[in-house]
Parts: C-alpha cells; sequence; structure tokens
C-alpha cells in the first residue's frame, strides 16, 4: 500500500452561506514524499482546501482520505497531519522549547522523550541554540522555524504550510525556500503548500495544482505548467505571456490551422478551435533588422515601444499592430551596450518558433 | 534648569502642550480634580474636632479609626464583600467574554445588550430593584458573618461582572485565532485550547476586569445602602452615617485609608497588567 496516494480529495466541495461555492469539486490526489504546491490568485479557494484537509473547515460535499483513512468525521487534533500557519501561531507565552514540545505534551509522551525529540527538531531548523528563547525575542525567519519544529516534531503523514513565506523579506524568503527544499528532502515526509506567489511554487515544489474560482485549471510538475499550460488562465498566472486573438480549425493529425492579425494564416500542432490565442513566452521572442527566411519561425513586423531595463535582459514592448503590444525580454548577451540598446520607434522584425507557439482555447 | 528654559522653536501646529491656554486649562482641571483629595488627606491629621481650620499635626485620628469597633467590622464587611465580587465576576465575566467571542447562536444580540444592562440602568433603580428583590424573596436576614453579606455580594455581583465582561471581551478581541487552531492542530482538545492557549492571552483582561470589580464593589454606596441590614454596613455607608453628623478628621481618616487601598491595588494589577503585555506582545 506504501505507492497508494497520501491524500486523496474526491469530488470536494465547499459552499458558504448555501450559495458562494469557495472549492467547487475538486479532486486531488497528493503522493508519499511529494512536495505539493496549491496555487492561485486569492478567494481561489486554496486555503479552504488546505483548510479542509487540516480538519478546520468541514466539506460541503465529497471526501477527504488521507493515509487511506477517512478524514469525515475525524477532528483536527486527532488527524495525521500538522499544519504551519501564516502568522505562525507561535504561542506568546511560551518557551522555543516549550511550543516545539506542546504537540508531544498532548500526545502524553513521557518527558525523557520529549526533550530529545524537541532538541532533535530544533537542530533540524538550525534553532538548537535558542531553545530557551521567549518569541518576542526572535525575528520573524527564527519564529517561522518554531513554528516548523514544532509541526514536524509530531512526524505527521502530511505537513500542511499556509503561505509560509509571505510575512518574511525578499531575501530571507528565498533563503527559506531552498532551506523548505532541503528539510523536505531530509524528513521525507509530504509537505503541502499554500501560496499565491507563482515563483515560490515553481522553484519548491515537485508538483502543482493551480486553482480559480473554486476548481483546480491544471495539475503539473513547474516546467510543464510553464510550457504547457492546459488553457489561457495557466498560461497567464504562470508568468508572462503574449497572446493574440485568433480563430482556429483543425487541420487533422493533431494539427490546428489558425487565422490570426497580424501573423496571417499558420499551421501549429494543437487540439483547440473556434476561439483561440496564440501565445508565445517572451523570452521565446527573437528580434533582428533583417527578416529572417525560416519557415519554422512566426514573423512580424513591430515598432519599439517602452523598454524597462533590468540588468541581465530588457523587457522590450513591441507595437504589432494589435490593441495591446507584444513583449519580448531580450537577453543582454554581451557587454556591446550598444547593439542591446531599444529605442522608440525602431523597426525590427519579431520572430520566434512555431513550436513555441501554444494554441489556448478558454 | 531645562524645563524652564525657553525653547527657541516657533510653536508648531500641532504643538499643543506648549499653547499657554491649553497649559492653563490642564492645570485648573488638575488642581479642582486633585486639590479635594489632597485636601481631604493633609485635614486627616488635622489635630482639631472641627474640620475647617488646621491646628496641628496628629496621627490621633487614625488610632482612633483603629479602635472604632463599628468602623473596623464596616472596613471587613466592604474588603470581604469585594473580594468575593472580584473572584466571582472575573469568573463569570470571563465566561460571559469567552461565550460572545467563541460562539454563534440565536439571541446573541439580545443576551449581549441583556447582559450589559445593569451598566446602563440607574445604579439608584438597581438598588430599590435588589432592595424589593430580596425581601420578595424573603432572603434570611440575622445570619452569622459572613453570610449575613451574601444579599450585598449578590447585589455587586449582579452590576460589576458586566464590566469585568466587557473589559475581557475587548482583551479577546486581540487574539489570533490561528493559536487556537494550531493548539487544536497539535493535538489539544477544546479545553485544553482553552485553558493552555487563550486563557494565558485573556490574562491581562483578567487582571483588569478583576480590577474593575473590586473597586466598584469596594466604594458603591447606592446599591449597597439599599441591600445593607443593621448589621451589615459597608464602609461607604458609614462614612455616610458618620458625616451625618459631622465630618471629623475620623472620617478624612477613614477616607484616606480607602483611597490608598484603592491605589495600591490599582497600582499593583497595572504593574501586572504592564509586564504581561510585555510577553504578550509578540502575539499578533
Amino acid at each position: 500500500m506504501s505507492d497508494a496516494p497520501i491524500i486523496q480529495i474526491k469530488n470536494v466541495s465547499k459552499l458558504y452561506g448555501g450559495t458562494v461555492k469557495a472549492v467547487d469539486g475538486v479532486d486531488l490526489e497528493v503522493a508519499r514524499g511529494e512536495f505539493f504546491a496549491l496555487l492561485g490568485p486569492s478567494g481561489c479557494g486554496k486555503t479552504t482546501l488546505l483548510r479542509m484537509l487540516a480538519g478546520f473547515e468541514v466539506p460541503t460535499g465529497g471526501q477527504v482520505i488521507i493515509g487511506g483513512q477517512d478524514m469525515s468525521n475525524v477532528a483536527p487534533n486527532k488527524r495525521p497531519v500538522n499544519m504551519v500557519f501564516q502568522s505562525y501561531a507561535v504561542f506568546p507565552h511560551m518557551s522555543v522549547e516549550q511550543n516545539v514540545g506542546y504537540g508531544l505534551k498532548m500526545e502524553r509522551r513521557p518527558a525523557k522523550e520529549i526533550k530529545e525529540r524537541v532538541a532533535e527538531a530544533l537542530d533540524l531548523v538550525k534553532l538548537g541554540h535558542l531553545a530557551k528563547r521567549m518569541p518576542d525575542e526572535m525575528s520573524g525567519g527564527q519564529r517561522q522555524r518554531v513554528a516548523l519544529a514544532r509541526a514536524l516534531v509530531k512526524r505527521p503523514k502530511v505537513l500542511l504550510l499556509d503561505e509560509p513565506l509571505s510575512a518574511l523579506d525578499a531575501k530571507l524568503r528565498e533563503a527559506m525556500q531552498l532551506e523548505l527544499v532541503r528539510l523536505q528532502k531530509t524528513v521525507g515526509i509530504t509537505f503541502v503548500i499554500v501560496t499565491h506567489d507563482q515563483s515560490e511554487a515553481l522553484s519548491m515544489a515537485n508538483r502543482i495544482a493551480v486553482m480559480a474560482q473554486g476548481k483546480v485549471q491544471q495539475v503539473a510538475p513547474p516546467a510543464e505548467l510553464y510550457e504547457m499550460p492546459a488553457n489561457r488562465f495557466v498560461a497567464d498566472f504562470i508568468g508572462k505571456i503574449n497572446m493574440i486573438e485568433g480563430d482556429a480549425v483543425a487541420a487533422g493529425d493533431g494539427e490546428v490551422r489558425v487565422t490570426a492579425q497580424p501573423i496571417g494564416e499558420v499551421t501549429l500542432k494543437g487540439t483547440a478551435t473556434g476561439k483561440v490565442a496564440l501565445a508565445v513566452r517572451p523570452e521565446k521572442i527573437f528580434v533582428d533588422e533583417k527578416e529572417p527566411t525560416d519557415p519554422a519561425l512566426i514573423k512580424v513586423k513591430g515598432k519599439v515601444g517602452e523598454v524597462a531595463y533590468f540588468g541581465s535582459y530588457s523587457n522590450v514592448f513591441f507595437d504589432i499592430g494589435l490593441g495591446q503590444p507584444l513583449q519580448a525580454d531580450i537577453s543582454n548577451l554581451s557587454r556591446d551596450i550598444e547593439e542591446y540598446t531599444f529605442r522608440a520607434g525602431e523597426d525590427y522584425w519579431i520572430y520566434w518558433r512555431k513550436s513555441d507557439t501554444l494554441v489556448l482555447g478558454d | 534648569m531645562s524645563i524652564f528654559r525657553r525653547n527657541p522653536d516657533p510653536i508648531g501646529p500641532l504643538d499643543y502642550a506648549r499653547r499657554f491656554w491649553l497649559r492653563a486649562f490642564v492645570a485648573v482641571t488638575l488642581f479642582f480634580l486633585y486639590a479635594p483629595i489632597v485636601g481631604l488627606m493633609a485635614f486627616s491629621f488635622n489635630d482639631s474636632r472641627r474640620n475647617v481650620v488646621w491646628r496641628g499635626f496628629t496621627t490621633d485620628y487614625y488610632v482612633k479609626f483603629w479602635n472604632n469597633d463599628s468602623l473596623m467590622l464596616a472596613f471587613a464587611n466592604s474588603l470581604t464583600i469585594a473580594f468575593m465580587t472580584t473572584v466571582v465576576s472575573t469568573i463569570l465575566g470571563a465566561l460571559t467574554a469567552y461565550v460572545l467571542w467563541r460562539y454563534r447562536f440565536p439571541g446573541k444580540a439580545v443576551y449581549e445588550g441583556g447582559m450589559a444592562l445593569p451598566i446602563v440602568i440607574p445604579e439608584i433603580c438597581m438598588g430599590v430593584a435588589m432592595m424589593v428583590f430580596f425581601a420578595r424573596i424573603g432572603w434570611p436576614t440575622g445570619l452569622p458573618w459572613p453570610i449575613n453579606l451574601g444579599a450585598i455580594t449578590i447585589a455587586h455581583i449582579a452590576f460589576a461582572f458586566p464590566f469585568a465582561a466587557i473589559v475581557i471581551r475587548a482583551r479577546l478581541e486581540s487574539f489570533n485565532r490561528e493559536l487556537s487552531e494550531c493548539a487544536r492542530d497539535l493535538g489539544a482538545s477544546e479545553y485544553r485550547v482553552f485553558r493552555d492557549v487563550v486563557v494565558p492571552h485573556m490574562k491581562p483582561g483578567l487582571i483588569a476586569g478583576a480590577l474593575l470589580a473590586f473597586t466598584l464593589s469596594l466604594d458603591d454606596f447606592v446599591i449597597t445602602f439599599f441591600t445593607a441590614g443593621p448589621d451589615t454596613v459597608t464602609f461607604p455607608v458609614k462614612i455616610y452615617s458618620m458625616v451625618r453628623f459631622s465630618v471629623t478628621p475620623e472620617v478624612n481618616a477613614a477616607s484616606t485609608i480607602l483611597i490608598l487601598l484603592t491605589l495600591i491595588v490599582t497600582a499593583v494589577a497595572l504593574w501586572v497588567q504592564n509586564r504581561n503585555n510585555m510577553i504578550g506582545k509578540s502575539a499578533h
């Protein structure tokens, strides 16, 4: 049974006030030992879903199974999961040691075992030297480690993390991302993290479920999510993307023929038909003064508009005669400033590979 | 001296504390607030039977107060009633506050309003109502001390616990609910969550509520006056009866003791609360 999913969410819904669907018929499976992310904009139902795993919300419909056991009638304090809260929820009147030991005390473990396991957990999060500290004498990052140690010391089957990095400053957040990945590998516990920050999800998780309006839009590993988004929402939500509206008809053989201004007619791999968007990521776009000739490329003429310089690359907006500009991330590949300077009004050929183009339905 | 040195900066638009009229206003307010109290305390040491002209320093009236059995009994009565009122009001107030904060139930708004009623009902009405009530149900009198203080204590609890409940409720508003969810997540039962996480957070509120109940009970006159019998006189009621004959320095001495007692209790409570706030700061 060890390769059965540790979490099974079967057609779970949550209605608030009988009408508002916070979570709408979600089916998900999380494998043992996975680092799984629930990603979505605020109000998409990801936190509600996490709270249903922890037992703080009761599903209106459907079933939550953890470790093969139906959780319908299991109270939060009896579930084999532990949670790291957004505010860390470190008990202010208890020392670090007491905080971490609290869960074991509730299990009525002998004092000796508690002491050993607390020390072990604190070492794991590199807080061994601060065991006697009170929470108000600690930084936000340290308090977060206390919260992590306190949850991990219980050796849960699943660790739930609710926006764990949102209260940290940018630098600390990056460090904590790496740390969480390291920690997850060390303890081998399944992590389920809720976040609205796509870079956080992409950099940490093995698999990501993108949610919007209570529904799961796509479940995939990070690279697949970025390069093969299932629909417009996912493509738009993850990273930057250019979309050119067009009409598609099936051309057989897994291909569609798309007509779009100002590109004209082009045959691409894809299945969506009718109103579609041709989508291409800005970093997959090239520019040149000369017209490219390769038939495997899609090309348009454009005028330079706004330019934002970021050091390693420039984000250049080209006017291609559509309502919204086409943006390209041009890497600054040499120290030749002149070559990589774009001036407003200059004409360029903008092109990208057909194979880098997505045909997205709604 | 730095406080007398003229500040060379011009007075800014928000520098209210540096305007003459505002300073004068504050000074006058403080004078009328504290001069009578300081006067009362000073004249408790006046070596005169009448309380008008200063005749020299004496502590005789404190000795007299100490030896006045009926006054001492009133004092003991007051402290006993205040103590019992404090304990019961704080517990009752804490439970009320917790119920109102934690749960949703039909008629909650009505319950909340009803609970706060003793705060807005004129004290004189409460007093008369209590008197009539105890007479109507035939509350026994002439019981041995301290059981004979039961009626007054019940009346005091009835009007003091809403104050405690409101203070504790206000404190609970700042509670981070994730703390209780977290405790639950770590395996605590509802009761353990209350004991281990909610009560420690409530503590400053409990102290403030207890203090409020204590001082309300200790110096209450109106309600006590209507519920007190001949052998259950409290300190304020006793002072009132003494003043009806004449204001002797003995009354001053008794009042001074009452003021000092209140001040000490307040100071201790504030100190404890301050210390707790330092600890509780990181809760949010």
